[in-house]
């Protein structure tokens, strides 16, 4: 029996799609059509027009058996995920329990100071660590020599330069730390007094009350600190172009370089489907650990 | 009285027909000058091409007397700036929605050429001599297959400037034109000196130096058709010998040194003795150094076929081959490239394409905030090569730039990295002829 819909309850539903429509517009247009075309894209060797011929999976073994830069590409940005991920989640829990003293005067600003850098990250905060790092002149050497310590060439050497893109990014892990200070926030008060009167220490308080119930934060803040990660971009190809010798060479940069600079839209179209899958794979792997290691309070 | 008669009706004959034939005469001219002022074309065009500052001004500035001479003509302009050209462009051309007339550089490598108009029967219908182009500002833009895909408008191309201060304190005489890479090469270890922060450079890193590496000795980055790769010629390895040695007697910056300071800093506050000028940039160094020293520029050094090393950047303009007013595009590409008006202004912001302009106009200027004459400028341009590294050549100029790196971090001797990548490149150049096809 089909249901008959009153006029106020047909009324409600056409608003509904007039005023979701500008939405679903720009979805369809700007979101959906993009990624149904690169899906198509990939089986073709389509050039900066997005013009191109049929050429079945020859992208794919071109990326897996002939494109030495897109395996290097990829450990690069690998071994940037391994460690900026697990740093910046470590980072934000200490600076996050800092910040979650209530005791101390202008707290509120050191929690604004924080979150400043997530804010103004860019091209322009890029190329001031330029300078940071600057080998002859830069503040990090500046202060290593007061300590009889040489600075190493941050940049121009290829075993610096992606730990100085990750020594930069951690700058700006204000939003992981915001998420966490909330998450902390959100820990009952009455768990720590139990503890306390059971005797536990300020680490024990730590480690058995803090860190599980963080782990909701901490899942959130990994899949999305992985899911950012593999797509950096902006900070290796403003500070180092994804250079010295490729040490700092992600795969974003090879997707955009065969996208933009190269004209290969197709290519392109696969690399990008590729770091899509390896991100989904992580996401999907992680999120099935979940069960195992994230403690809901509820 | 008849005779005064007759003499009086002869004489006002005479004046009468002499005054028509004026008369007929003013019309014609006023028909040619119409036409020449393009009364006849009508219509819309749209044009598109990038730049800023004031030599974006000179763009609009030339479209303003296209307008002059053919007002029944609309121009619609739209300026990009240079670094979002391409996707744009790309985007534009791909939808049919591109402009009529289309700023193209012959570093472009016929990039885009099947969206082009060839212009060959344009040029021969108006009988354009191509003796009226600047020397070298015409090259590039006919392609391996004959066809014109654009005419040219500005030129840039380098001098070396030099530090007198540093040269007088080395004891080193200022460099002539007739000097060689090898002079060159004399003479950069010994206007160098210190050590760590306070060396003082032979010449900057410039990023043109890449560019230039590969002609020193007459070599090639590739054939002429840029289907061979040609890096591991003896000219090109000997090019690059070079450049590996005057970085590890630390005339030239390594990547590490080039990168503590910005290279115009490194010649302006004296930290280097020599600086690759371009014209584009010109005005600007002469600012920054001011009086803090004086400074003299000179032509790049001879190669051994006696031709000055030499990278010249063009732009030029392009018909879209689907315009829909191609007698006006036509009209607006040639009175940019060759109006006389239209030059002199260019020649405030490069070497214009008309010799007429280039040769009066822009030599008689000196580079700005100096008393430097600019002539240099065009002598260098006819040795000039254009810009061998751009449009559809990218992906083997990545390629090129990363031997090249290798050589300014010490990770590579030439001769290895010119072994590991000449290889590569011939990929890179098979994979660029395979895609075109």
């Amino acid at each position: 029996m089909i249901k008959k819909y009153s006029t106020k309850e047909k009324s409600e539903a056409r608003l509904f799609y007039i005023y979701i429509s500008p939405w679903i517009l720009g979805f369809i247009i700007f979101t959906l059509y993009p990624i149904v075309y690169s899906m198509i894209l990939v089986f073709t060797n389509a050039d900066n027009t997005g013009i191109g011929t049929f050429i079945g999976l020859d992208n794919f073994i071109k990326a897996f058996t002939e494109d030495a830069l897109f395996v290097k590409s990829l450990l690069n940005t690998i071994f940037y995920v391994a460690i900026q991920v697990p740093l910046s989640i470590i980072l934000s829990i200490l600076i996050a329990i800092a910040l979650n003293k209530k005791n101390i005067k202008g707290i509120q600003l050191f929690r604004a100071a924080v979150y400043v850098p997530f804010v103004t990250a860019g091209v322009a905060v890029t190329l001031l660590w330029g300078w940071i790092f600057n080998s002859q002149f830069g503040l990090i050497n500046y202060a290593l020599s007061l300590f009889g310590i040489e600075g190493p060439n941050w940049l121009s050497d290829e075993k610096w330069a992606m730990p100085a893109i990750i020594i930069m990014m951690l700058w700006s892990i204000g939003n992981s730390i915001i998420i966490t200070l909330a998450g902390l926030q959100d820990i009952p008060k009455q768990l720590y007094e139990s503890t306390e009167i059971d005797g536990a220490n300020g680490i024990q308080k730590i480690i058995y009350i803090t860190i599980p119930l963080l782990t909701p934060t901490i899942f959130f803040n990994l899949v999305m600190g992985i899911i950012n990660g593999f797509q950096i971009f902006t900070q290796p190809y403003v500070l180092t172009e994804g250079g010295p010798n490729h040490a700092t060479y992600t795969i974003m940069m090879h997707i955009y370089n065969h996208a933009f600079k190269y004209g290969e839209m197709g290519y392109a179209s696969t690399l990008a489907w590729i770091l899509f899958s390896i991100i989904m794979i992580l996401t999907l792997i992680i999120n099935q650990t979940s069960k195992r290691w994230v403690h809901y309070d509820n | 009285m008849k005779k005064i008669l007759g003499f009086l009706l002869v004489v006002s004959l005479f004046f009468l027909m002499t005054a028509c034939s004026s008369d007929s005469h003013e019309v014609n001219e006023q028909d040619n000058e119409k036409q020449s002022n393009g009364e006849e074309i009508s219509g819309e065009i749209t044009v598109m091409g990038w730049g800023g500052g004031e030599e974006l001004q000179a763009r609009k500035d030339a479209t303003k007397i296209f307008q002059k001479m053919y007002p029944d003509v609309k121009v619609d302009e739209i300026w990009l700036p240079a670094d979002s050209i391409d996707e744009k462009l790309d985007a534009a051309l791909a939808a049919g929605d591109a402009a009529d007339v289309i700023m193209l550089s012959p570093d472009w490598k016929a990039l885009r050429a099947k969206w082009f108009e060839d212009l060959t029967p344009y040029f021969e219908k108006n009988n354009i001599d191509e003796s009226l182009f600047t020397p070298g500002a015409d090259d590039g833009y006919v392609l391996q297959d004959g066809k014109r895909e654009g005419m040219p408008t500005t030129q840039s191309c380098f001098l070396i400037a030099y530090n007198k201060e540093i040269f007088d304190e080395a004891g080193v005489p200022y460099p002539t034109n007739d000097w060689t890479w090898d002079d060159f090469a004399e003479i950069a270890k010994l206007v160098s000196s210190g050590s760590g922060a306070d060396r003082t450079y032979a010449i900057v890193s410039h990023w043109i130096l890449n560019s230039f590496a590969p002609y020193l000795y007459g070599g090639t980055p590739y054939n002429e058709d840029w289907t061979t790769q040609t890096i591991d010629s003896p000219e090109t390895i000997k090019a690059l010998k070079l450049i590996e040695e005057l970085i590890k007697a630390e005339a030239i910056p390594d990547d590490a040194a080039s990168k503590s300071i910005p290279m115009d800093a490194m010649f302006v506050t004296g930290r280097a003795a020599m600086y690759p000028l371009g014209l584009f940039e010109a005005g600007e160094i002469a600012k920054k150094v001011g009086d803090s020293f004086e400074w003299g520029v000179v032509l790049p050094p001879k190669d051994p076929n006696g031709k000055h090393t030499n990278i010249k950047f063009q732009t030029g303009w392009a018909m879209n081959k689907d315009s829909k007013n191609k007698e006006a595009a036509w009209a607006y590409i040639e009175t940019v490239s060759l109006n006389k008006e239209v030059n002199d202004i260019y020649a405030k912001v490069g070497i214009p394409a008309l010799k007429e302009s280039a040769e009066t106009t822009f030599a008689e200027m000196t580079i700005p905030n100096t008393d430097i004459k600019q002539t240099e400028y065009l002598n260098g341009l006819e040795d000039a090569v254009t810009f061998p590294w751009g449009g559809s050549i990218q992906k083997a100029a990545d390629i090129f730039f990363q031997l090249m790196d290798e050589i300014k971090t010490h990770k590579s001797t030439a001769k290895d990295a010119v072994e590991k990548y000449a290889p590569k490149m011939q990929d890179a150049l098979d994979d660029i002829h395979e895609r075109s096809h």
